[in-house]
């Protein structure tokens, strides 16, 4: 509903606007085209200021095409939306600078404060810092075997990770679609590489983020091949014929 | 070529290691940089007596002596680093087969030269595994052969049977593997698993002469002849038991799937339209080189471009090649033992290419530089984590297929930091010929050759069994002295070896 663009023109009397009462709609039209929009001259406004009379409705027919309006419908309520935008328009222009100041200030507000809405949800209102919260993950982690962090968060994300691989509902069904198959590579055959330094747990880290990127890697070239599966399934049509074939001497 | 007395060239070659040879400038003209040489003491014998009979007075005709070729190399323009000869070098067409070199893409005086990629372009083996068992295959092996034999077309002028039209053959050029993909005949894995991802992206069919395709087209998804088969293999030692486990290697006994084909006629006529092209080229550019069979032209000019075009043309067909008889095989193995290719886990291991020229990034003193990377009867061996190799052999190395000669083993190495270092990350191919091919003809029987085979307890299926002898085992340098050297050397490490239980032959 455009009750919004209808205050911030400044109508007086927005508070007790209703776009369905007759009046009210006519009361409008007319306050707008005598405070903003200025498409008649005043004299030929008399028409539009008798609210009353069973003639309004020509009358504003006409004055939207006197506006130019684009729009179609008969629905005068489409109208009233089109020439409240153009309203808005005007009334930008004529102040362009001291709106676009005002916006800028507003935005550096803004950014500086994080809109706070209020929520229904629980989750959205938890304290994620309270002691209650962090006992609550590790006992979780310590449920789940999954090692801890010093930041209780990022134990949070991994025990994430962990659900949505290994507790979702199709890989409790079949768990051994999700284990990895073959023996494990063993970390202290992964070749160094250009890794240079003595700390061994230095090299270690290095190794175990290697790994990592590489199971990254592997996901998305499997990505890669589901993808070209999926279009052989529409492309592919192979075929062989024997008489063609010929053995050389 | 200069006449010196075999003592005299003797000074220009030292022995740097019990592995590794160099080559000093001035052995041949113009050297822009040193020759290098890797062998062991027996296949360092070979290459001087090979030297040694060049030097002898009357000596004319032939294929120069490979060391002289590797020098031949050295000189030519933008060559950087060093012309390199691996454990399998011997002569041939201007470059030695078994000999790589890099030239700078920066420098434009820089040439491509399609000697230095040879006649079968794109030539390669792929190797693909089973969940077979050598029991499993023994009692049918005869069968098995006769049914892959008779699935791959084989043999000079044989015919493919999978139908292929002028307009399929002209996407093929151009997609390599996604051709493959996109019909149906290869898995998206095999992609995966493909030095290149089996398709050069530069290729342009239109640089292609009529001739080649019409050579080309009814070839496809055949296996040809000469020193090209596929063999049916099974695991005979495992050396690296990780590297062999990312293979999918479990165990001896294992059985595995070889292929060893190239581009065929297609491939032949392209390096042959690209050479006539070339030696005008030359002549305008005023490219000197010690050896008319080097013909080159620059990178930079119409006629180097047109040929990596051409070349990267066939070596896709080379990847639908190895890939329709991919298929095949499985065929041949889903009929035989009634159970479809996925069951009998037929994924594809790797697929190496060991000739063929490739724009690659490389370390020369500590600074990246864009070569072109020539690799003739040379395959590459990339490292660990190299970006160019797939991910599950990120913490192995690439796998590199090394075809051993009918009925002896091949092997699968892995590529080293080392050979990064030293090669440009490249490795040797294979046995390599020791006897040309009319000397074979005269000195070795057909009969006792397959006679041999059959001792062996191998299976064989041979097209032309009157050309066998041109690939008997005494025909080549021994495989696992090649291989060996590559390992002591360094610049690639022995993962895996196998033994023939069928083979099948042009």
């Amino acid at each position: 509903m455009s009750i919004n663009k209808v205050k911030a023109l400044g109508y007086p009397l927005a508070a007790v606007f209703d776009a369905n009462d007759q009046k009210s709609f006519r009361m409008l039209i007319l306050w707008l085209e005598e405070n903003i929009l200025h498409t008649y001259v005043p004299e030929k406004r008399t028409e539009l200021q008798n609210v009353d009379s069973p003639s309004w409705d020509t009358a504003f027919k006409n004055y939207c095409v006197s506006c130019s309006s684009p729009i179609k419908s008969t629905e005068a309520m489409d109208q009233l939306e089109w020439l409240l935008g153009v309203a808005i328009r005007l009334t930008y222009n004529k102040q362009k600078n001291k709106f676009d100041s005002e916006t800028k200030k507003t935005l550096e507000v803004s950014t500086d404060v994080p809109m706070i809405i209020p929520s229904d949800n629980p989750i959205d209102n938890l304290d994620v810092n309270s002691s209650d919260f962090k006992e609550g993950i590790e006992k979780l982690a310590d449920l789940l075997n999954i090692s801890k962090h010093p930041d209780h968060k990022i134990t949070l994300e991994a025990i994430h990770k962990f659900i949505i691989k290994r507790l979702n509902e199709e890989a409790i069904k079949n768990p051994s679609s999700i284990l990895p198959k073959g023996e494990a590579f063993p970390l202290e055959k992964v070749k160094g590489h250009t890794i240079e330094s003595k700390d061994s747990a230095v090299l270690h880290a290095m190794k175990v983020l290697r790994l990592a990127q590489l199971h990254r890697l592997r996901d998305l070239q499997t990505c890669i091949n589901e993808c070209i599966v999926a279009m052989q399934e529409v492309t592919s049509d192979p075929k062989t014929d024997t008489k063609l074939g010929k053995v050389g001497y | 070529m200069v006449v010196r007395a075999y003592n005299e060239e003797l000074a220009y070659l030292e022995k740097k290691s019990p592995y590794k040879w160099e080559i000093k400038k001035g052995f041949q003209p113009n050297m822009r940089v040193e020759g290098v040489f890797y062998v062991n003491k027996f296949l360092e014998k070979l290459m001087l007596e090979e030297l040694q009979n060049a030097c002898r007075p009357g000596m004319i005709g032939g294929f120069l002596p490979g060391v002289k070729q590797i020098a031949n190399v050295a000189a030519l323009p933008g060559i950087v680093h060093k012309s390199i000869g691996l454990p399998d070098v011997h002569s041939g067409y201007g470059f030695a087969i078994g000999n790589m070199a890099a030239f700078d893409m920066d420098d434009p005086q820089s040439i491509v030269s399609p000697g230095g990629v040879g006649f079968d372009i794109n030539c390669g083996v792929r190797l693909l595994r089973t969940n077979l068992f050598e029991k499993d295959v023994q009692p049918i092996k005869e069968q098995l052969a006769q049914s892959m034999f008779d699935h791959i077309p084989v043999g000079v002028g044989s015919k493919g049977i999978i139908p292929m039209n002028a307009n399929d053959l002209e996407e093929a050029l151009e997609m390599g593997m996604d051709w493959s993909l996109r019909e149906g005949y290869a898995w998206a894995e095999d992609k995966e698993h493909c030095e290149e991802n089996g398709r050069m992206l530069n290729a342009d069919s239109s640089k292609v002469s009529m001739r080649a395709r019409k050579r080309g087209l009814p070839q496809l998804g055949t296996l040809g002849a000469g020193n090209h088969y596929a063999e049916i293999q099974v695991v005979d030692e495992v050396y690296d038991k990780w590297a062999a486990k990312k293979m999918g290697i479990e165990n001896v006994g294992q059985v595995c799937v070889m292929i060893h084909s190239g581009s065929r006629g297609f491939g032949h006529q392209v390096a042959t339209d690209a050479l006539l092209e070339m030696e005008k080229a030359m002549a305008r550019d005023k490219i000197e080189v010690n050896d008319r069979q080097l013909a080159c032209a620059r990178i930079n000019s119409n006629e180097g471009q047109n040929y990596l075009k051409a070349m990267s043309a066939a070596a896709n067909f080379a990847w639908v090649n190895r890939s329709s008889m991919t298929f095949l095989a499985r065929q041949a193995f889903a009929k035989q033992f009634k159970l479809t290719p996925d069951d009998l886990d037929m994924h594809v291991i790797y697929d190496v290419s060991h000739n063929i020229a490739k724009m690659e990034q490389h370390y020369i003193d500590g600074k990246p530089k864009h070569l072109l990377v020539h690799r003739k009867g040379s395959t590459r061996a990339f490292p660990p984590y190299h970006p160019l190799i797939p991910v599950d052999y990120q913490l192995t190395g690439q796998p590199v297929l090394i075809g051993g000669t009918m009925g002896t083993c091949s092997y699968v190495l892995t590529g080293t930091e080392q050979g990064m270092n030293e090669t440009f990350g490249s490795t040797c191919h294979g046995a390599g010929r020791a006897l040309s091919r009319a000397k074979s003809r005269r000195n070795i029987d057909y009969n006792d050759v397959l006679e041999k085979l059959q001792k062996q307890g191998i299976a064989i299926r041979v097209a032309s069994p009157k050309l066998v002898m041109e690939e008997a085992p005494e025909s080549y340098k021994n495989v696992t002295d090649v291989v060996d050297t590559c390992h002591e050397a360094g610049i690639s490490k022995k993962t895996v070896k196998l033994r023939p239980i069928a083979v099948i032959k042009g």
